[in-house]
Parts: C-alpha cells; structure tokens; sequence
C-alpha cells in the first residue's frame, strides 16, 4: 500500500503528526518522576542565613486563626507525640518518609518537630527534591508551647511588654493554653514543659474548606 | 528552567509585563480566528460553524503536547504549574451557568473582551454583565459560602487522581481531539453552513 503524502491537506498533516507526538508520549518517562536534580547550594546557604525559611509561632498561630489554608503543617515527631498533642490541621508524618508520601509540590510546607533540628533536617532533603516552598516552624514544639500555649509575662513587665503579653494571652485561649503571670522572685527563665497537654477542642482541624488567601503568590486564571 | 515565574527568574511586576505581551499575542489569534462576532461563537452550539471547538482544542492539545515534552526532556518542571483547587459541585453548577451565559450572549469572558476591542456594541453590554453579576455575586456570597466550598477536593490532577501514566493520558487526549474534528468537520456538512446546497458565505 502506497500512501501519497503530498496529496494530503495541511489540516491532515499535522493530526498526523499530532498523532505521532501523542503516541510516542506514552513510552516518554513520567515528567512527575523526572530525576533531573539541580540543587543551587549557593542559593540554599543564602536561605539559611537570611531567616526566609522560617515561620515564628505567632505567625503560625495567626494563619490557624485566620483558618488560611494555602499550606500544609506536617508533623515529623513520632506518632505517640502527635497523639499526645499535635498544632490544630498538622499531619504526622516520620522524617524517614517523608518522600514517600508525594507531598504536593505546588504548595507550602510547613514542618515542625520537638525543637529545630529534625524540622531543618528534613527541610534540606526536601529542598533536594525540588520542593520550592518548605518552611519550618522556629523553635518547633517547645517554642509553641512557651509562645502560643503559655505565655509567660514577668509581674514587673513593662506596659508594651503587657500589652503584648495580652494579645499571647487571647492567642493562647484560643488554642486550649494557659497564659500565666510570673511572681516577682519566681525563676523567670523556667517554663514548665511538664504542663499538661491542651485539649484541642477548641478550633477543630482546621476544615477543608475556605479559599486559601493572602501571602501565597497570586496565579491562575 | 520553566515554569520561570516559580523558579524566580522574575518578580511579580515583571510577571505582570509578560503577561500583558501574551495577552496581547492571546487576542490577536481570538480575533483573528474569529472568535470576535457572537454570530461565530453562537453557531457553535447548533453545529453550524464549530470553528470554535477546534481552535480550542488545538491549542488544548498543542500546549498539552509541549509541556509534556518540555518536562519530558527537562527544560521544565510539572510538578510546579499551578493547579487550581478542584470544588467538584460548585464548579460543575458555575460551568453550567458560564455556558447559559455563552448561549444567550454569544460570548464566553475572554472573547468579550476581544470583541470590546473592535468595537462591538453588543460585547460592550456583555461586559457590563460580567460587572453587574460579579457585584451580585459578591453581595449573595455569604448566603451560598457553605455550598462554593463544598465537595473540595485539593489540587489533584487526573493522572494522580485516576493512577494512570501521564503518556496514556496525553495519547487519549489527542485521539478524543482528532475524534473531535473529524465529527466536528461531519457535522459542519450535515448542519453547517457549508452543507451541500447551502449558501457559501465565505
């Protein structure tokens, strides 16, 4: 069989040809899995130095309230910790799967664990792995829970620091903490971490709902 | 490597420059593929002139093939296109209504405005629409929040959603377009213009 490709249109040239790119595309590996990796070292020292990266826990305790849902809050401690108590809308995940799970890679990140260590551990593997918008919680756990959960204020606190203390303090309520006052001669520096955990009844997981707003780069159509 | 916007090759303002160029580039084709005159736009729906659904579907299937190729060969990143939030009930019942509206007024958003630029009176009216119902929209939001927030389902997109290659899925794109044209172009002769008998307009 003989086919004359001169006879045909330019209409049917190029559904041949999109055919052709079509058909090959099935046998193209999967762009998702990709294992092109260029990790700009230089540009992740930078980030480390200049703090971007970083979330405070008011920050954090800020976007729960405002219910933004434009990023994701993960969990690295180990599931008994997460059990025990865990930020309101968080996922565990263990740092050893961490890609494992397909993380989505078009929005933010935010990763938690005990302190900052684990948190910006994992954070680096990410950045590896072509994660664009990773941040991790300043402090981890310990400093939600001695910022957002008990906010301490000393008796002889100045009125700033007072006034400040009082918006910590409708933080914290809202959260299921206790804001506490230091007496005068108490041991200013210790916060006690053996404080029960808050049960979380207070703002429920945050709900799949609400449009995401505010900070995240605007796009789309 | 693209996308260049997520990469920060570029802020937001210059963002904002290219995409005034592109959309310049994007409404000159409108226009000139006829897309400017409700009569084309309308004649789609009674199989008439289904010019629209073609162009649409060959740039469906051109920017498809070129990304996928493009990622496919590394010059570009998928994984960091934006996808909107899927809202599976409120989107199908918003797509509906943007149909209706297409119907009656010949025009869908974008084409309104490429037909604004040539003067078209009856675009300038739809356009109006756009305003008036966006304002109307905004004021009743409150009473349907709990319904335009229903049924989220994140950004998901098919192949992850279904588990199927991204390749099957690009190839069954493709044929469901070459499909689309060959009963586009049959149904052009049975009920179009260009029917056997019929008037030539061109």
């Amino acid at each position: 069989m003989k086919i004359n490709f001169s006879k045909w249109t330019i209409n049917q040239k190029l559904a041949a040809l999109t055919l052709l790119l079509g058909f090959i595309a099935i046998f193209m590996r999967d762009p998702s899995k990709a294992t092109i990796v260029s990790v700009d070292t230089k540009e992740l020292s930078l980030k480390i130095l200049d703090k971007s990266t970083h979330i405070t826990p008011e920050e954090l305790a800020h976007w729960l309230i405002e219910k933004k849902e434009d990023y994701k809050l993960i969990d690295l401690r180990s599931e008994k910790q997460f059990k025990e108590y865990s930020i309101p809308g968080s996922m565990n995940i263990v740092p050893s799967e961490i890609l494992d799970v397909k993380l989505p890679k078009n929005q933010k990140l935010v990763l938690y664990s005990e302190d900052n260590l684990e948190a910006s551990q994992t954070w680096f593997v990410l950045k590896t792995h072509r994660y664009k918008d990773v941040y991790f919680l300043e402090g981890g756990m310990k400093d939600w829970k001695s910022t957002v959960l008990y906010p301490t204020v000393a008796e002889n606190a100045s009125a700033e620091e007072k006034a400040k203390f009082n918006i910590m303090a409708e933080i914290s309520k809202y959260f299921g903490g206790s804001p506490r006052t230091l007496a005068l001669g108490g041991q200013q520096a210790e916060i006690k971490m053996t404080q029960p955990s808050p049960k979380v009844s207070a703002p429920a997981p945050v709900a799949p709902a609400k449009q995401s707003g505010g900070k995240s780069k605007r796009e789309g159509c | 490597m693209m996308p260049y916007f997520k990469f920060d090759y570029f802020g937001a303002d210059t963002g904002l420059v290219f995409a005034f160029l592109i959309g310049i580039g994007f409404g000159w084709f409108l226009e000139r593929a006829g897309f400017g005159t409700a009569k084309k736009l309308a004649a789609q729906f009674y199989f008439k002139d289904l010019t629209v659904f073609k162009v649409m579907f060959t740039a469906i299937v051109t920017a498809m093939l070129g990304i996928y190729f493009l990622s496919s060969f590394g010059f570009m990143d998928i994984s960091q296109v934006n996808v909107i939030d899927t809202y599976l009930l409120p989107q199908i019942v918003g797509g509906l209504l943007l149909g209706i509206g297409f119907v009656i007024g010949g025009y869908c958003p974008g084409t309104s405005m490429v037909a604004c630029s040539t003067g078209k009176i009856d675009a300038f009216w739809f356009v109006g629409g756009i305003f008036l119902g966006t304002f109307i929209y905004g004021e009743v939001y409150p009473l349907i929040e709990g319904f335009a927030n229903s049924t989220h389902m994140g950004k998901i997109i098919m192949p992850v959603y279904f588990n199927i290659p991204y390749g099957i899925l690009v190839f069954a794109v493709v044929l469901m377009a070459l499909g689309g044209f060959a009963g586009a172009e049959w149904a052009e002769k049975k009920f179009g213009y260009k029917r056997a008998g019929a008037v030539n307009e061109n």
